[in-house]
Parts: structure tokens; C-alpha cells; sequence
């Protein structure tokens, strides 16, 4: 299992904090795993700018390969301070 | 040290958890405050409050790497970093960085370079309350400029 996490604008555009996706071969990479999502959640693409993280640390390469276990977020620009 | 909390603040007895005053060596500190200012998008609008959320686990981690990272660049003693969460009103401290160090260069520096980057690097969101409509802050293209300089 992927546990997705949603943060801020996404979160209340999605209605849903998280929720576990299955580990497969073709949701084996973060851009593959939003991808997924889009089929359900369209309003994705209400947000713009998204960024993720990979067990809790930034990643800049959505082309980087999925862990089963990993925990994925995806969030709006940060805008805090 | 960092914190994330719901409640508030006294600067005064944060400032003294990195300053005793049996402490000799430490010639400067420079303490940062951010606070909840009214300003709106929609210039028709009046800020009310804010809401913040915040990713429990890597914000605390990036907090830590921001001032692993301060010290690792200047030449400081102590920080102490909080930020708040949940629904703040207009004039509420939102975040405080302060810094000891020997000098006020280093301590300045140290400061700033932190805050700047939480700005960029901890994930931290921020909802405007107004009188008539709700809406999330955009980040701001200038934050994003400002780290390229360090």
C-alpha cells in the first residue's frame, strides 16, 4: 500500500486528508500515482503548482520510483512563516 | 530548539531559554517575530484571522534541517524556533526565530537566513479568514528569490 496524504487547498478541494492506494506496477512512481488519482479526483487540477513529498522529505523528480510502504503527499506551495 | 504549537507565545521567556543570564559568552541576539497583519488579495476585503496547517512529522524535520543548516553556515550558539498552527487572529504572533551568537553579524545573518528559509522549505500553509470570503495564501515568487541569494 501508498498512504496518500493531501494538505491545505488540495485537501479541501478532494474533501479527504488521506487515503491508501495499492502498490502496483503501474502506480510505481509519484507521477504515475497522480496520474491514478486524476481518474478520481478530477479537481486535482483545481490546484496549481503541486509539490510532493516522499516519506516526509521533498521530491523534485516525480519520475522517481515508488517504495510499497511509502508514505506520498501532495500540497500546495508552502506559505508559511 | 523547535516547536510547533496552537497556543501562543511570551517572547520574553522564549528569548531567555537561549539566553540565561549566567551565560557570558553570548554578546548578541536577534529575535524575529512574524505576526497576523491585515492584508487581503481582495483589496475589498478585511482579514479577520488565519489559518495555518501544517504536515505533522516533516514540517518538525524541516525545521530541524533549516537550523542544522544556520549552524552549519554561521557561527551561532543557540536558536529557538516556534511556529504556530490552527486559527490565529489579526495581530497574533504567528512564528518566532531568535538567535545567539557572539556577534550581531553572525546572529543577524543567522536569522534571517532561517526565516527565509522557512518560508520556502517548511511546509506551513496559511488560509486568509476575511469579512466576506475565505481563500489560500499563493506562495509568493519573491520568498523563492530571496533564498537564491544565500
Amino acid at each position: 500500500m501508498i498512504k496518500v496524504l493531501f494538505f491545505a487547498k488540495l485537501r479541501e478541494e478532494l474533501k479527504i486528508n488521506e487515503l491508501d492506494v495499492e502498490y502496483k506496477a503501474d502506480v510505481a512512481s509519484i507521477r504515475e500515482l497522480i496520474n491514478y488519482l486524476r481518474l478520481e479526483y478530477q479537481q486535482i487540477d483545481n490546484v496549481k503548482n503541486i509539490k510532493a513529498a516522499v516519506n516526509q522529505e521533498l521530491a523534485l523528480d516525480w519520475d522517481l520510483s515508488l517504495n510499497d510502504g511509502d508514505e506520498v503527499a501532495f500540497f500546495p506551495p508552502i506559505t508559511g512563516g | 530548539m523547535v516547536r510547533i504549537q496552537q497556543e501562543g507565545f511570551d517572547i520574553n521567556s522564549e528569548v531567555k531559554k537561549i539566553k540565561r543570564s549566567d551565560e557570558s559568552g553570548v554578546g548578541a541576539l536577534v529575535t524575529f517575530v512574524g505576526y497576523v497583519r491585515d492584508f487581503k488579495e481582495d483589496k475589498s476585503d478585511t482579514l479577520t484571522s488565519m489559518e495555518i496547517e501544517f504536515y505533522p512529522g516533516m514540517t518538525e524535520k524541516a525545521l530541524l534541517e533549516i537550523e542544522e543548516k544556520a549552524r552549519r553556515t554561521w557561527d551561532i550558539f543557540d536558536v529557538n524556533i516556534i511556529h504556530r498552527f490552527g486559527k490565529l487572529n489579526l495581530n497574533d504572533e504567528i512564528v518566532l526565530v531568535a538567535v545567539t551568537s557572539a556577534h550581531r553579524t553572525e546572529a543577524f545573518r543567522a536569522c534571517e537566513f532561517i526565516i527565509d528559509f522557512l518560508k520556502t522549505d517548511a511546509p506551513f500553509w496559511k488560509k486568509e479568514i476575511g469579512l466576506k470570503s475565505e481563500s489560500w495564501v499563493d506562495a509568493n515568487i519573491k520568498d523563492y528569490e530571496k533564498i537564491n541569494k544565500w
